[in-house]
């Protein structure tokens, strides 16, 4: 007995040390957040048009309609990493077809004009979110994010930072591929 | 060359870390004097090369040698000296060598003054000491020099950000180490005891001082860090059950009972094998936060950079250390024979409260702090836990604990004489529960736990008190032979009162700035006033401040008491053009009452600020400075206790040995 | 100078670690010895607790049994062991040894003892220049902006071409957008401009540098710069394919080794291991035929209108390049007969001659009818003649 109870220190240390073991396992991402939104209808919002850029303002029904999933990317042009994403998302929609919109967040019209005059504007539609609050109904943590949006306007999945670099495209480009396959009605 | 010097010291080091790991050890085991005696000039001389090492890499950060990595990442030509100072602790290979230098200054101060020690337990200690160091000196050098070099030098370093600038954050990761690491010595002596097979009174007290040096350290170290969060980082809170922050909590919470458990073992050679694996586990509860911190395995707000090799290595180390001390546990302890008896009312009896109530909360921060990592692995969920969850299991059992607190002195050892001890407190009781009412009286308002919280702190702080008052009859005879008692009373005597007056008066600081904190998040023009905990304040507006590097959005308000004037607050936003980054300058007034607490958030649009509308938000913490004045008691009264002494008393040197029993010098 | 300190710390570790050799008579106690002084302490305290009335003298009683008990267990237990302390001096003096021993293999391991110390005081000279540098362009900038003409295009360039060195390229690319609509802008000014926008975006092709590479490659379709830019571009748009085939074709034109062709086959080898192309090399471009007139006398032809001091520093710069290359990389057989045939071309035959002994070495475990064999064979056989 007395010999069972000085064991058990060590039994627990075990214990903890393969969890451990398991949470080195660098795939796992413990700052990965899943969005509130995830499998969940997408917030209303109404957003209007940049000043001075030719694509029209976005509002919840935009994203709704199509067969096809659309990307909803929320961007600003003091955001450095937002330039590096810019590239692969006018890729995504050169390419692959895919249907881009995007949220301008807490940013000048005139700075948004500029940024989007300067790299191109591969947006379909871009709702100018100067107070922020659209950014808070989808419930963003910074920017840029990127979430993919069912037919049927159900958030299906949301990338937090830039989509920058062959591992995070990848993870994006899967997570795109099974939003196509996703059948609706929530799980 | 200087940074080469460092290299190869710390290479030397290392050399020196393997032969004391081997030589002592085999001394004491064969009983060779000289080769235990190795054990003294080899931890003098790891601590010189290690200082050395440690010595050059501050001299790169002084000079800005931006040959050296770490400098280049981690400094700027242009940071101010102190930080650039800061600097050499700031990164992951810094803070490391930081690390085992104070390894081997807890193995050298043993080393150096110890000599109430003996050889042979002090040879295995230090042997011991010096395992730990060749695991934490290889995987610095292996995986995290320090002394990486580049060359040809890139112009200036690439760190320069503001928010790090701080003397609070510059000063607090030594001294949280110091603590920290500073239980590797105690954990020595444990695994050196169950190496030897002897855990008596005479080893609890040979390791008294070293828990207590390291305790009080992380005393220091733990609110030094909660001080900088609540007056530099602007969050309006004190303490946040961030991963972080646990970890360096438990610990604390551990050795905490590792104190009181050791003083049971050295007065009624009880509790010994539950010593032992305190011993054990408060440095590996270090160890665990040292991973946790560096391995990326948990989310935190101030984690180091991840790598999950470096997670890995450490890991393996925590797998030796610690697997192998609980090893060696479980082998051992069960023929540690158990000391005196002792019945349900006696003062082994409240430590052993103590010490269950210790550990299990220490278990339950443990537990919460690890869940999200628990849940993830066995569910796949990803969870997050927060304040609730500690505030509705950490609080219920740290209120019967205090309420033991303050019962626990009165109790004598073996058989306690319960109803004499009652008739002593019942006086404090009903004060208590005065202090309880009043304060019902004067708040209104806030939950009943506040006030039940308020009655156990007071209770604690009077009952220590009357407890010293008992101990020197102040009441009983005359003033003078009362003080001619407190003087002639031990130190520790004095160290118990003011460590436990201080967490009383510490308390009344956490209940009063948690449970009656108000706090305003109000969108303000030029002109409008704010209520807040009988103050009205009145924001006068924003100017445009410049500063050495920065330039501010000063905020002003006026604040005034039922129409008087009390002070001006002017909070910061200031925004640092070369760093290209903003930071929030809170203004505080800080009185014994509470803090009122400013802060300006950025202005509600492009458009508002142009009318001079901002968002402001307003705190009122009550009491919250009895928090640090409480710590510091803490802290001086794990000093006091230090300076006793008897904790001096240990092995007559050979000399005297023909009386057998030494009288030590008064 | 840093061995001497290695030294000196060597053997103040050495002596450090001997130490307890010179003391044999330190004081040393005993076990037993300590757990007796603590408990006759202890005793001595709970008589004074007593005397002071803390205690009860039953209860003091009740302690001082107990202490004495445990007194006399002790006397009763295992006593000090007899020490011996004759031996192990020599393994006192190994440990002291291993200790240089370890740290100097570390060392070599770690340790980079050619790099010298640079504190930033020391480095007066190089902020000086810079401090210098960013003076001349500054006044440079002054004078072109209040040029009522508008400032000489060239003069735009320098400044541009200044900043770029300066990394401050988005400077650069302002400096230079000031001219690039003139008349006289040419192909290699656009693509410099479009290198400029591009650094300063790091390494994103915008839409303004689009347009820049675009109208450099109409200008001159030749522009090696234009051309690489665009294959960039068009792999940052997904066209990887396309971006590949172009840096291929634009290989493929080349006549003659040049230095921009290392870069087009590093990016082209970069591009295709992503979309699972074979790699290419430099050779495949520069065919190795045997003999003097070398390929690398076309590509000194085909510079013909550059003037005589810009051929020979063009060609002088290729092959110090590679000749910098093949000392920090020795095994690249196909570069030591590049070398030799660019020194040959050059004139230099007894630099020649070393590099084509240097292809032998390495050739010689080919098979003898190798052409890269041959050929050395050939060339080293006109030496000995």
């Amino acid at each position: 007995m007395k010999r069972a109870v000085a064991a058990l220190p060590i039994l627990i240390a075990l214990v903890f040390g393969a969890f451990f073991l398991w949470g080195l396992n660098p795939d796992r991402d413990p700052n990965a957040i899943p969005s509130v939104l995830i499998t969940q209808s997408a917030p209303d919002f109404d957003l209007p048009a940049i000043e001075g850029v030719d694509v029209p303002g976005l509002s919840r029904r935009d994203l709704t309609g199509s067969a096809e999933p659309v990307l909803v990317n929320v961007f600003a042009s003091w955001c450095v990493p937002c330039r590096a994403e810019h590239a692969v998302l006018t890729r995504m929609v050169e390419r692959d077809g895919v249907r881009l919109f995007g949220i301008n967040y807490k940013d000048k019209p005139e700075d948004a004009r500029a940024w989007l005059e300067n790299l191109g504007n591969p947006y379909e539609r871009i709702g100018s979110d100067l107070n922020g609050r659209a950014g808070i109904e989808w419930g963003i943590s910074g920017v840029p994010e990127t979430f993919i949006v069912a037919g049927d306007g159900t958030v299906l999945y949301r990338y937090v930072g830039p989509v920058v670099g062959a591992e995070a495209e990848e993870k994006f480009a899967t997570a795109l591929a099974q939003a196509r396959t996703w059948k609706g009605g929530n799980p | 060359m200087i940074p080469e010097i460092g290299q190869f010291a710390l290479a030397l080091a290392l050399g020196t870390a393997l032969v004391q790991s081997v030589l002592p050890m085999l001394g004491a085991a064969r009983g060779n004097a000289l080769w235990m005696r190795s054990a003294r000039s080899s931890s003098i001389t790891q601590l010189v090369f290690i200082g050395i090492a440690f010595a050059a890499l501050m001299h790169a950060f002084v000079v800005s040698d931006f040959t050296v990595a770490n400098v280049v990442e981690n400094s700027h030509s242009l940071k101010p000296m102190l930080y650039k100072i800061a600097g050499t602790w700031g990164s992951h290979e810094g803070s490391l060598l930081l690390w085992v230098l104070i390894l081997a200054a807890f193995g050298a101060g043993v080393a150096l003054f110890g000599s109430n020690i003996p050889d042979a337990l002090k040879a295995r200690t230090l042997s011991v000491q010096a395992w730990i160091s060749t695991g934490f000196l290889s995987f610095l050098l292996l995986t995290s020099n320090p002394f990486e070099r580049v060359f040809p030098p890139p112009f200036d370093g690439n760190d320069l950000n503001p928010l790090l600038q701080d003397v609070g954050l510059a000063m607090h990761p030594p001294l949280l180490y110091f603590g920290y690491v500073g239980f590797s010595i105690v954990f020595s002596f444990a695994v050196a005891a169950l190496i030897e097979g002897r855990i008596d009174a005479a080893w609890a007290r040979w390791v008294r001082p070293w828990t207590l040096a390291a305790w009080m350290s992380l005393t220091a170290g733990i609110a030094l860090g909660s001080w900088w969060a609540y007056y530099e980082l602007g969050w309006g809170g004190w303490w946040f059950w961030d991963p972080v922050e646990n970890v360096s909590f438990m610990p604390w919470l551990l050795g905490t009972a590792l104190l009181h458990s050791a003083i049971v073992t050295e007065k009624r050679d009880a509790f010994k094998s539950w010593t032992i694996l305190l011993a054990i586990l408060t440095f590996s509860l270090s160890l665990l936060g040292t991973f946790i911190v560096r391995s990326g395995l948990l989310t935190s707000v101030h984690a180091f950079a991840v790598d999950p090799e470096r997670g890995l290595y450490i890991l393996g180390l925590l797998g030796v250390s610690i697997g192998g001390s609980l090893t060696l546990y479980a082998w051992r302890a069960p023929a540690m024979d158990g000391g005196g008896l002792f019945t349900p009312v006696s003062r082994e009896a409240g430590l052993l409260i103590n010490n269950l109530l210790l550990a299990t909360a220490t278990g339950t921060v443990l537990f919460g702090t690890l869940y999200p990592l628990f849940m993830e692995a066995l569910s796949g969920d990803k969870v997050s836990v927060g304040s609730p969850f500690f505030n509705a299991t950490f609080i219920p059992m740290m209120l019967p604990l205090v309420v033991m607190m303050g019962i626990g002195p009165f109790l004598s050892w073996k058989r306690a004489d319960l109803k004499g001890v009652f008739q002593r407190l019942r006086f404090v009781a009903v004060l208590a529960g005065l202090a309880g009412l009043a304060t019902w009286y004067v708040a209104r308002g806030g939950p009943v736990l506040a006030y039940l919280s308020v009655a156990i702190a007071v209770w604690l702080l009077i009952a220590s008190l009357r407890e010293w008052f008992v101990r020197i009859r102040l009441l009983d005879v005359p003033l003078l032979e009362a003080m001619r008692r407190a003087r002639n009373l031990p130190r520790a005597a004095h160290g118990m009162t003011l460590a436990h007056a201080g967490l009383a008066i510490a308390m009344l600081g956490f209940i009063g700035s948690s449970a009656w904190k108000s706090e305003e998040i109000v969108f303000v023009q030029p002109g409008s006033v704010i209520k807040i905990a009988g103050f009205d304040a009145r924001f006068d507006g924003v100017e445009r401040v410049r500063g050495p590097n920065y330039i501010a959005d000063r905020g002003a308000l006026t604040i005034s008491r039922e129409g008087e004037f009390v002070t001006t607050l002017y909070p910061e936003r200031r925004s640092y053009p070369v760093a290209q980054s903003t930071t929030t300058e809170s203004a505080i007034r800080s009185t014994l009452a509470g803090d009122l607490y400013a802060s300006l958030a950025e202005p509600s649009s492009e458009t508002a600020a142009d009318q001079g509308a901002w968002t402001l938000r307003i705190l009122y913490e009550p009491l919250v400075n009895l928090i640090w004045i409480g710590a510091a008691m803490l802290f001086l009264g794990g000093g006091l206790s230090l300076s006793d002494r008897r904790l001096r008393v240990g092995a007559p040197r050979r000399a005297s040995r023909s009386e057998p029993v030494a009288t030590p010098a008064e | 100078m840093l061995w001497v300190f290695f030294a000196v710390l060597s053997v103040s570790a050495v002596s450090m670690l001997l130490y307890p050799l010179l003391r044999s008579d330190a004081v040393r106690t005993d076990r037993q010895a300590g757990a007796v002084a603590v408990l006759a302490d202890q005793l001595q305290e709970v008589d004074r607790d007593a005397e002071r009335g803390l205690i009860s003298n039953d209860e003091a009683e009740a302690a001082r049994i107990e202490i004495k008990r445990r007194l006399l267990k002790l006397g009763r237990g295992h006593s000090a062991r007899q020490r011996t302390d004759a031996g192990g001096h020599a393994a006192l003096w190994v440990s002291a040894l291993v200790v240089p021993l370890v740290a100097g293999l570390l060392y070599t391991q770690l340790g980079s003892p050619e790099v010298p110390a640079v504190p930033f005081a020391d480095r007066q000279d190089e902020r000086a220049e810079q401090a210098q540098i960013a003076e001349l362009t500054g006044r440079l900038l002054e004078r072109l902006e209040s040029d009522p003409e508008g400032g000489p295009t060239e003069g735009w360039m320098l400044l541009g071409q200044t900043y770029m060195r300066m990394g401050r390229y988005a400077a650069a690319a302002s400096a230079m957008e000031t001219v690039i609509e003139r008349d006289d802008a040419s192909s290699a000014m656009l693509s410099q401009y479009a290198e400029a926008l591009i650094s300063a975006e790091d390494g994103i092709v915008t839409l303004q540098a689009r347009n820049a590479i675009r109208r450099a490659r109409e200008m001159d379709p030749s522009n090696p710069a234009a051309a690489y830019y665009e294959a960039i571009a068009l792999d940052q748009a997904g066209d990887s394919e396309e971006a590949h085939d172009l840096l291929v074709s634009r290989l493929e034109q080349a006549a003659g080794p040049a230095p921009w062709m290392e870069v087009f086959i590093a990016q082209a080898n970069r591009i295709g291991e992503a979309i699972g192309r074979e790699p290419v090399n430099f050779d495949a471009f520069t065919p190795l035929a045997g003999g003097t007139s070398g390929p690398t006398q076309d590509d000194v032809a085909a510079a013909s209108e550059m003037r005589e001091a810009d051929r020979a520093e063009f060609i002088r710069s290729m092959v110090d390049r590679l000749a910098d290359r093949l000392a920090e990389d020795p095994d690249d057989l196909d570069g030591w007969l590049r070398l030799g045939k660019a020194y040959r071309v050059l004139g230099e035959m007894d630099k020649a001659r070393e590099a084509f002994l240097s292809a032998e070495k390495l050739a010689s475990n080919l098979a003898s009818d190798d052409p890269r064999r041959v050929a050395i064979r050939d060339v080293l056989s006109e030496y000995s003649d």
